[in-house]
């Protein structure tokens, strides 16, 4: 089975279709994706601000951290619940979507971003949690991150207009 | 009765050049949607932290009132950017979306929201203690539902 005949099996799939030509799910679906913007992306903000030394200072990173933790976790959940259950009920739409593939390359090199910098300067947070202005692959990995979620927002409202 | 009342400034906005622009080039809405959405993040995102200290969560080095000029802000940067590219899309369609009723109750959440967004952090910014704490869970709490009214019934206007 080749990738566009799973997509096309998923999107005849009963619920996807179900979903899809739903009055009410797809659009609480796709209003809650946009939304949990405010909580996922809004939280994790302010953890890259700290992160780039640009304010919060009188807070410590790791206090930083711990602040948008709950909401940012959350908010990325639920971000990554709508989004999934989005795919599977446009899936062959998605499949032909070079926005779509541009987001995914994204959100993967966020995820890469993040594990590199919990496998490398954040193993020595102890050193410069208190910093002001942290290290600088620290502000390197925030201001990276920051830039991958304006585009992915970006690329993400533009891929609605052409599915 | 209010609709009636905003008709000269529906056609007045219908007609801006700026307006004629939006509609003119296909690319020109989609950009102001994803701006709309980048201001919206700025917002929730400072309007979340202010909420969430006067829960008590989270900047407990730091009073209220300096929570709400920092938090403030960023909000007042959000809400420039939303206005400015709300309007400017709302002018691309103006009797369209003036006769869409969830537009109509964006908009009239939207005054609300704005009203109770500028009491609220006038008063937080010249705060002295945080005392009575009860009140500022109130007011972060109403805030913060207000907005979320706004952006819930502004994604409704795309299904109706």
């Amino acid at each position: 089975m080749s990738l566009f005949e799973f997509c096309q099996w998923l999107q005849d799939s009963y619920y996807s279709t179900a979903i899809r030509e739903s009055i009410w799910v797809f659009p609480i679906l796709e209003g809650s994706h946009v939304l949990a913007l405010g909580l996922s992306v809004g939280s994790v903000i302010w953890f890259d601000v700290r992160l780039l030394g640009f304010g919060l200072s009188r807070y410590s990173v790791s206090e930083t951290f711990n602040f948008v933790k709950p909401w940012m976790f959350g908010g990325f959940a639920i971000m990554t619940i709508t989004g999934v259950l989005l795919f599977y009920a446009l899936a062959l739409r998605c499949y032909g979507s070079s926005f779509f593939l541009i987001k995914l390359v994204l959100l993967g090199f966020t995820g890469v971003n993040i594990a590199v910098f919990h496998a490398t300067i954040d193993r020595r947070r102890a050193e410069w949690d208190a910093a002001a202005v942290p290290p600088l692959r620290a502000r390197l990995a925030g201001g990276v991150s920051l830039m991958m979620w304006v585009a992915i927002v970006a690329v993400g409202r533009l891929m609605a207009y052409t599915l | 009765m209010v609709r009636r009342l905003l008709e000269p400034f529906v056609l007045w906005s219908d007609s801006l050049a700026a307006a004629q622009w939006v509609r003119g080039a296909t690319w020109v809405f989609p950009i102001l949607e994803v701006f709309h959405l980048l201001g919206l993040i700025l917002l929730f995102g400072s309007v979340g932290m202010f909420a969430l200290r006067c829960w008590g969560f989270v900047f407990h080095k730091d009073s209220i009132a300096r929570v709400a000029r920092d938090m403030g802000r960023v909000s007042l940067v959000g809400v420039t950017i939303m206005l400015v590219t709300g309007y400017l899309m709302f002018a691309s369609g103006a009797e369209k979306y003036a006769d869409n009723q969830a537009f109509q109750y964006k908009m009239t959440l939207l005054f609300a929201a704005i009203v109770a967004h500028l009491l609220v952090y006038a008063r937080a910014a010249y705060a002295r203690i945080d005392g009575r704490r009860a009140l500022w869970v109130v007011a972060g709490s109403l805030l913060l539902l207000l907005w979320v009214g706004v952006g819930v019934a502004g994604r409704a206007i795309a299904f109706l």
